[in-house]
């Protein structure tokens, strides 16, 4: 079984552009599980239900996982020891000065934590920090350095450990899991399925928050026949 | 702190791109700090220079009443700092941001107030500068949905140039649901 993990970025962007039913149909697959953190059930459900301007969208959250499509992960033990390992690497992984960046929120953390422990296949997530300090952490470091327009110094042995202790999880966005739904042939019956529809979903997910650049909806649009 | 002499300084003669500079400034310090008092004092900056610009404010009979309480607020704020008063210093800049958003529910024209938009694009300010969309929005308190939807709309997500492309990453998911 292979499990992928949601961070609340990611569902947020996928149900703001009522995009559920296409996920719905891919957790439908027998082998693969759709998991979100308590804390993510929290954050995109229990509170926006009480605030008119979020509640349709936390109702289409709920219903999907009330339906089944998504699971919320039980609580696992050791993800709390395994969090305050991932938390002393990536919160002073940076400095500014000699001021240590807390670059991630403990929810993204423990969202990692949950990943290490389940052994997951994926994580799903839109927001961009979290993502490169798994991927391209020196991708990190130029951009913060740039950004700063000082040195910002970033401690490379604790890199190669973050690196080491979450290797083999996949980082995806929203926008690969819609470019996946087009070719599992899932637009129909939700939109026409055609490029026009899929570089319009893409851009949604941008628009809707997703990291991901212009240039890479264009370059992944113009590999497609 | 100087920079509250000079927010008081910007809105007292309307120097909107003081108030925004010193905005953008605290936002940065706050970041590298973790600081959420600083956060709220770019927020604060931010939304005084949105009120100081939108006219049915400022031409306002009672905006002239407003500014001067905010601006005799600054003088309290200060005098907390030179004290060393933290806890002054912090009821103070809630009194501001408290004035702020009553000016905004009365005189305001939208249903998000110029306080809750300042929070999100400070917010969308400390994600540009390296914090998670979840950091960011703790440190200014901005509301996580709005914040991503906003930063949708920047081009935030244009200016680093990803390893990976879409096209790698769906061939791995495929191999996921195989």
């Amino acid at each position: 079984m292979n499990r992928v993990v949601f961070d609340s970025s990611s569902i947020i962007s996928i149900s703001d552009k009522c995009f559920m039913n296409l996920i719905k149909k891919m957790a439908s697959k027998e082998n693969v599980e759709f998991l979100i953190p308590q804390a993510v059930y929290n954050e995109t459900v229990s509170v926006p239900m009480k605030i008119k301007k979020f509640e349709l969208n936390a109702i289409r959250i709920k219903d999907a996982i009330d339906q089944g499509y998504f699971t919320i992960a039980k609580p696992v033990s050791g993800v709390v020891r395994t969090t305050e390992k991932i938390s002393a690497l990536v919160n002073c992984i940076a400095f500014s000065g000699k001021k240590c960046l807390k670059l991630v929120h403990r929810g993204e953390l423990e969202t990692l934590a949950l990943c290490k422990e389940l052994g997951a296949s994926a994580l799903v997530i839109d927001e961009r920090t979290t993502r490169l300090l798994v991927e391209d952490p020196e991708g990190l470091k130029g951009f913060l350095q740039h950004r700063y327009k000082k040195e910002v110094e970033i401690v490379d042995e604790k890199i190669h450990e973050l690196k080491k202790f979450l290797d083999g999880l996949e980082i995806m966005r929203s926008v690969e899991l819609i470019a996946l739904a087009y070719d599992m042939n899932l637009f129909e019956g939700e939109i026409s399925s055609n490029k026009k529809s899929l570089e319009a979903a893409l851009y949604a997910m941008k628009f809707a928050g997703c990291a991901v650049s212009f240039e890479e909806i264009k370059q992944f649009l113009g590999e497609r026949k | 702190m100087v920079k509250i002499g000079e927010i008081k300084d910007a809105f007292s003669k309307n120097r909107g791109h003081g108030l925004k500079r010193l905005s953008n400034e605290l936002i940065q310090s706050a970041v590298v700090d973790y600081d959420e008092t600083m956060a709220e004092l770019a927020i604060v900056a931010y939304s005084l220079n949105k009120l100081n610009s939108k006219e049915h404010i400022v031409n306002s009979e009672k905006w002239a009443d407003a500014k001067k309480a905010i601006i005799e607020s600054m003088d309290e704020m200060a005098n907390a700092v030179e004290a060393d008063n933290a806890k002054k210093f912090s009821e103070i800049l809630k009194e501001i941001s408290h004035k702020v958003t009553e000016i905004d529910e009365e005189l305001g024209n939208y249903v998000q107030n110029v306080y809750d938009k300042a929070r999100v694009k400070m917010a969308s300010n400390a994600y540009s500068l390296g914090l998670s969309l979840s950091q960011a929005a703790e440190l200014t308190k901005a509301n996580k949905k709005n914040l991503q939807s906003y930063i949708g709309h920047t081009l935030i997500h244009d200016r680093i140039k990803e390893k990976r492309s879409i096209g790698d990453r769906v061939d791995k998911l495929k191999r996921i649901f195989e």
